[in-house]
Order: structure tokens, then C-alpha cells, then sequence
């Protein structure tokens, strides 16, 4: 509810501001996400990151706020066979602010914080092929770990026209929840596992993003 | 131009998604091995003997090592093993454990008796005469120490032309001595424990007509084994082997499959059959009220009327699903230990939840 009542605080801010100036945006951005801890580099070399979000002209076009929802996704596929794949796939949602103290003729510059609340999960999937039937069948496991919470990242952005590039570093380092066959299984072979586990799923975000104009000036 | 830029961007990334197969996000956890991988060393063979010397201190026997350790088996230290083939190893006192090989057979094979001062640092091994007069066979069946040096020996003495007899011989072994006290004729002995160096019970089998030994008696002492009272049955049709002497006049005799429990508090003069569905393998009192047992599933049960009536407090489920538990053993209401099958646990919480201390796991005994 609190969530809820901040965001509609920040649409606010953004509408009274963006009625002289009269601009907002959409903003599309897609890149990888390098790992930066081992608890995902050791398994993931680069992950997919994407983000969608309107973003609003707050202070003279220098301050935006951006909500965005957004998805880093890491993946790689074990087997062959049935192409099995892991997937650490972690939802977003939270804000984006920018400040641009650089301005050119055609670039300018920003740093940006972003918050965001994420929803974690790492589970399999597999797909097969039924040659008689024609069909391929999809399927995902249960999710073996699951975790969320908040997130921190800081970076920078340069656009160019329409298209920006965005470089942040985004904390985030959840409790994560471990599923109870995988702690039946390790503990019928004598291993303990701690069942909820902080796992670092810090990134490195590297984006090319391309800006809608909504509004007018 | 740079719709196409993007979903290049899209497409690289999408092909550069990789790693190791072999590595895995569930490979990243902690993990830490349930058990002292070192404990293996004192399991080889399914011959675990422990007790518990105070709160926190596990001592036992194990595949001839003496072991003690008081952090649950972080660490632990080792005596031995006792290099002769000894085929039992039994608690003396807490310091003092006694080792004995049974002289299976018949026709006067001598009787080997070790015992260790140091917790299996050195052995002392005496080598007893053969047991009995001499007239038919003598089997040891167990022996019971009552301090670190005077023991009770029970053996079985059978003949072709005559019935079994349980004949009792008091154990002293700085004198390397072990005379008949006292016997009971026509009888097969079972299990013989001492509460002190006087009073003792033997549990007992009979020859009846057509009965193939299906039924149980019990027997008391008073004066060190010299005189038995005149056996009185327990159950004329059913075969009892397990039970525990709780007090000097309270016995409780029991079988874990039949889930018959009878219970004395009268020195064996009359039985009560307790409720039902118990199926305990083996139990413990810490005195004549409270007690503890295992049942045949891994269910812990608590008494607190000395054994009248039980109550579920806690259960084991062993990591393969075997409960095969056939000892369990309280210092106090809170800490407690069971063992069977090569398996150790240990409870803090009077038994609610239980700890593994030893376990034959693959990294524990080896491919």
C-alpha cells in the first residue's frame, strides 16, 4: 500500500512539473547484465537485462523520474538433449532518477539511481520434440530458489537523440528461499544446506535504449 | 537504423547467454557435511556401544576403538583399537570400559576379559579358566559389571540328557576369577542385569510341551546371584526378549513387533499388559518414574508414570528412511542419545529434535 501511494506521489510530482514543459516518454532499453559475484558468474557468463518505463520531465528537463519494470535474465542451456536450460530470472520494478549536468548540442549526460524491488527465482526448463505428433512440449521445473527484495544501482547515461546507452552497477543481494526437495535431497546424502541463503546477484548493466516522445514541448 | 541496432543488441546477448554447464546456481549454496567425515573410522562394523557421561560428553565403543567427544564429534579422541577379536565391549564405569570375548561352544574354552583404564589408551587382558564343572557345555551369554573390577557372568549350561541351565559366576577380575554363585535349573537364561552387586533380575525361557520355548519367565536376586526366586511367568505363550529393569521391584518386559509391553511393580510376582501400539525397540529411565524408549519406526516416547502409560515427543526419520534404531539412552530429560545401524543421534531438547553424530554416509564410509 505505501509502494502504491509513493508511486502515485512521484506521477504527481512528474504531471504538475511536466504541465510547463509538457514532456514524457517512453524508454525502452535492452543489454546484457554481467555478473559481478561469483554466486552467478561461476554460472552465468552474461545475462539479458530489459527495461520499459515512462519517463517523466520533472525539473526543466534536467531532473527525470522514470517508473520502469524491468527483467535480468541469466540462462544457459545444460543438455542438448530436450535443450535443458537453468534460468535465473529476477523481475523489477521501481524507479529510475536522472539528473543531466552535461548538455550538448547533441548528447548529453546523467547519473542515475535507480530503486527497484525484484522477485527472484532460478529454475529449469526443457523442451522436446514429439516427431510423430509434430509437437514440442515445453516444461519448467519448480523454482529451486526464490528470493526478493530491494535494490540499489548507480550509473551513467549519454543519449544521443533518441537512443541512449546506460552503464550502471546494481546491488542486490537477497535472502533466498531454498526448496525443500533440494534440502531432502542433500540431506539424504549427509549434506546441510542452509535453507535461506544470501545470494549476491550484483550486475553490472550495460544497456542501448531508445526514447518515445509522448508529450510535447 | 536503430530499430535494427537494438535487436542486434538483443540477439548478441541473447547468443553470448552461456556459462559452464556444468556449474549451477544450487552448486552455489553453502553446504557442510552433516557429520565428522573422520567418524567413519569407528564403524566399520555395526558395533556402536555408547552412553552418555555427562551433559554435553558421548562416550562409546565403536569397530574396537574407544571414542569421546563433547562437541557432538567436531572432534573427537580415539583409543585403540584393542587388536584381539574381542566380540563385545561394554561400559564399566564412565573411565573404565571392559572388552570380552564369548567362548561360543563348549567343553571348557577358556575366557578372555580385557579392560582398559585410559579409554582404550592401553588394555589390560586377562585370560579367565574355563567356566563350569565341567558337566555339559557352558556358552557365556553376557557379562555385567558392577564396579571397575566385580562383575556378574551369566552362561547357559545344557546337556543332551538333561535341560538347560542358567548358571550365575561372580566375575573378579584383578584375581582373574570367575566362580559359580549361584543357578537356575531348567531354564534357559536370556538376559541377566544387575541394578547392584545384590539385586538382579534374569529373564528366562522354558522347555514346555509343544511350546518351543515361546513363552518368558523372570527371575530375582537379592544376595548377589546365590539364590534366585522361583521363576514366575510373564507371558506362557510369547517369547520376550527385550526389557528394563527400572527400579528393585519394577520391571517392564516388552517386544517391538507384537507391541507387547508388561510392566511389575512388584519384583515380577504380577504383570500388566500396557497399551498397544507402542512397538519400542529399547527404553531408558532416569529413575523409577520417568523414562524414555524408541519404537520401531523412530518415535521417541516419554513416561512419566514408570512406563504405565506413553507419550509421543519427538521422532527420527534417518536420511535412508531405515529406522533400525536398537538403543536409546537419557543423562537427563533434556539430552539424550540413539544409536542402531551404524547411526548416531543426539537430542537437546528432550527429544523433540534429534542431531546426526554418526551415519554411514558414502563420504563418511567410502565407495
Amino acid at each position: 500500500m505505501q509502494k502504491m501511494k509513493a508511486i502515485t506521489l512521484v506521477l504527481l510530482l512528474c504531471g504538475s512539473s511536466a504541465l510547463g514543459q509538457n514532456l514524457m516518454s517512453f524508454e525502452m532499453d535492452a543489454g546484457a547484465a554481467l555478473p559481478m559475484h561469483r554466486n552467478v558468474s561461476e554460472v552465468f557468463n552474461v545475462g539479458l537485462n530489459i527495461n520499459l518505463g515512462f519517463a517523466f520531465n520533472v525539473m526543466q528537463e534536467k531532473l527525470y523520474v522514470k517508473p520502469y519494470g524491468g527483467v535480468n535474465w541469466y540462462f544457459k542451456e545444460i543438455e542438448d538433449v530436450n535443450s535443458v536450460t537453468e534460468h535465473m530470472r529476477t523481475w523489477k520494478a521501481g524507479v529510475e532518477t536522472r539528473y543531466y549536468y552535461i548538455k550538448k548540442e547533441k548528447w548529453k549526460l546523467a547519473p542515475c539511481l535507480n530503486i527497484n524491488y525484484n522477485w527472484s527465482t532460478n529454475y529449469y526448463s526443457s523442451s522436446s520434440y514429439n516427431p510423430f505428433s509434430n509437437q514440442t512440449t515445453n516444461s519448467t521445473s519448480d523454482s529451486y530458489l526464490e528470493g526478493t527484495g530491494i535494490s540499489i544501482a548507480l550509473g551513467l547515461r549519454v543519449d544521443i537523440d533518441n537512443v541512449y546507452i546506460k552503464v550502471d552497477y546494481e546491488y542486490f543481494s537477497p535472502d533466498v528461499k531454498v526448496h525443500q526437495a533440494i534440502l531432502d535431497e542433500a540431506a539424504s546424502q549427509g549434506i546441510t544446506v542452509d535453507p535461506n541463503p544470501s545470494l549476491n546477484l550484483s550486475s553490472l548493466n550495460l544497456t542501448l535504449g531508445y526514447i518515445l516522445p509522448i508529450g510535447k514541448k | 537504423m536503430r530499430r535494427p541496432l537494438l535487436l542486434s543488441a538483443l540477439t548478441m546477448v541473447a547468443c553470448f547467454s552461456c556459462g559452464d554447464p556444468d556449474t549451477s546456481m544450487i552448486g552455489q549454496l553453502l553446504i557442510a557435511p552433516a557429520v565428522n567425515p573422520e567418524v567413519g573410522i569407528l564403524i566399520e562394523v555395526n558395533n556402536l556401544n555408547v552412553t552418555m557421561t555427562d551433559e554435553t560428553t558421548v562416550l562409546g565403543t565403536g569397530n574396537g576403538y574407544v571414542f569421546e567427544t563433547n562437541n557432538d564429534f567436531q572432534t573427537f579422541q580415539i583409543g585403540g583399537p584393542y587388536s584381539n577379536d574381542l566380540t563385545n565391549i561394554a561400559l564399566m564405569t564412565d573411565d573404565v570400559i571392559v572388552s570380552y570375548a564369548i567362548a561360543y561352544g563348549s567343553y571348557g574354552n577358556p575366557l578372555t576379559i580385557a579392560r582398559t583404564p585410559n579409554k582404550g589408551g592401553s588394555w589390560q587382558e586377562e585370560l579367565f579358566p574355563p567356566i563350569g564343572d565341567g558337566m555339559g557345555s557352558y556358552e557365556t551369554l553376557k557379562i555385567q559389571f558392577t564396579s571397575a573390577n566385580e562383575g556378574f557372568l551369566l552362561a547357559i549350561n545344557s546337556s543332551y540328557s538333561t535341560p538347560s541351565n542358567a548358571v550365575v559366576f561372580k566375575v573378579n577380575f584383578d584375581q582373574v576369577e570367575a566362580e559359580e554363585v549361584g543357578r537356575i535349573t531348567g531354564f534357559v537364561p536370556a538376559e541377566m542385569k544387575f541394578l547392584d552387586a545384590n539385586v538382579g533380575y534374569m529373564l528366562l525361557h522354558s522347555y514346555l510341551l509343544n511350546n518351543n520355548l515361546q513363552n518368558t519367565f523372570i527371575s530375582k536376586t537379592e544376595n548377589g546371584g546365590v539364590t534366585w526366586s522361583t521363576p514366575t511367568v510373564v507371558s506362557p505363550t510369547t517369547r520376550l526378549l527385550l526389557w528394563e529393569v527400572i527400579g528393585a521391584t519394577q520391571v517392564m518386559i516388552y517386544e517391538a513387533n507384537s507391541s507387547l509391553t508388561y510392566l511389575s511393580t512388584n519384583s515380577g510376582s504380577s504383570w500388566t499388559q500396557v497399551s498397544d501400539d507402542i512397538h519400542m525397540t529399547d527404553a531408558t529411565f532416569l529413575d523409577t518414574a520417568t523414562g524414555y524408549s524408541i519404537s520401531l519406526n523412530g518415535t521417541i516416547l516419554k513416561t512419566i508414570n514408570g512406563g504405565a502409560t506413553w507419550n509421543e515427543v519427538g521422532f527420527i526419520v534417518p536420511p535412508n528412511y531405515l529406522n533400525d534404531f536398537d538403543k536409546i539412552h537419557f543423562y537427563n530429560e533434556s539430552t539424550g542419545i540413539v544409536h542402531g545401524n551404524n547411526s548416531l543421534y543426539r537430542t537437546n531438547d528432550g527429544g523433540k529434535t534429534w542431531k546426526i553424530l554418526i551415519f554411514p554416509f558414502e563420504y563418511v564410509t567410502g565407495p
